[in-house]
């Protein structure tokens, strides 16, 4: 491929991405959860071919599709993302869980 | 703190599935709870879910589609999204056609009327209750209201927080009107 044509695919591809992306929000949790998901699909790829922000996507897409993440609308009227109360629970049931635990290690 | 990232994430059948599911046991918690203000247990996740539905305009297509997926034979034409989402997760036994209607209604007034950063009950509580807020849609923005364009307003890129209308107030600045009577709609040609 010449230089002009893989300059010109590289445009092309820089105008797809620009008209079809928005910004994603993500809570703290979520954001978290996403990073480690991110980092396994990543590891299992091995060195993947699509970008950080496509993992990213289809992360999120597996998230919301299993319950565990969900879309909202915050206060400046943006869609935006947060962990689901399923999570929540989880993640809380977890850190007690943990916390017992270090408990009977103490005593 | 919110982080940012940009690609667009398909609303995908399972995710709908996924998220009605999660109002289905917002509405067992609901019924099992003795709470006075239990049910906005169930319809403010309900009202968040379609909030945002219809800020991407897809209210209508999602609600159909949460329609199409209901097993449970008769599933009847429902256009209203509030209305439609309320038949596939609450217990039909228990939420007829009146009580369904008065909540979608109640729901329609605060995308209306709310600010974004208030919670949904207490702006409900604020306007009086559900019924009367059923009833403040049906006389301003209900069939032979003052304002019948809901479609239009509920996507409205100019409603803003009350943080936003204080500070613009406070800056000199008229903060923007919520009221849909003195809103800008595009002349239909």
């Amino acid at each position: 491929m010449s230089k002009s044509a893989l300059l010109k695919s590289h445009r092309d591809q820089h105008r797809k991405h620009r008209m079809t992306s928005i910004k994603i929000r993500v809570d703290k949790i979520l954001h978290e959860r996403i990073e480690q998901d991110y980092r396994v699909t990543r590891l299992r790829r091995n060195c993947s071919v699509a970008g950080r922000e496509l993992i990213f996507a289809e992360v999120l897409t597996e998230l919301e599709s299993s319950g565990a993440a969900m879309r909202y609308l915050n206060y400046q009227g943006r869609i935006a993302w947060k962990a689901t109360p399923q999570l929540r629970d989880y993640l809380n049931d977890l850190k007690l869980d943990a916390e017992a635990e270090l408990k009977d290690i103490d005593v | 703190m919110l982080k940012r990232s940009a690609f667009k994430v398909p609303f995908s059948t399972d995710a709908l599935q996924a998220n009605l599911e999660r109002l289905e046991r917002e509405w067992e918690t609901y019924q099992n709870t003795r709470d006075r203000d239990g049910i906005y247990r169930y319809l403010s996740p309900l009202f968040e879910l379609v909030e945002w539905w219809a800020r991407d305009r897809k209210d209508i297509e999602y609600a159909r589609r949460a329609l199409r997926l209901q097993r449970r034979p008769p599933v009847p034409k429902i256009a209203e999204p509030f209305a439609a989402v309320i038949f596939c997760t609450a217990d039909r036994e228990k939420v007829d056609f009146r009580t369904r209607s008065k909540w979608s209604r109640a729901l329609r007034y605060a995308t209306e009327y709310k600010n974004l950063d208030e919670p949904l009950r207490d702006f409900i509580k604020r306007k009086g209750g559900i019924n009367k807020c059923a009833d403040r849609f049906a006389r301003r923005l209900g069939r032979g209201g003052q304002s019948g364009s809901i479609r239009q307003n509920c996507c409205d890129p100019f409603r803003r927080s009350a943080s936003h209308n204080r500070a613009t107030a406070s800056s000199g600045v008229w903060p923007v009107s919520f009221n849909s009577a003195h809103r800008l709609v595009p002349k239909s040609k």
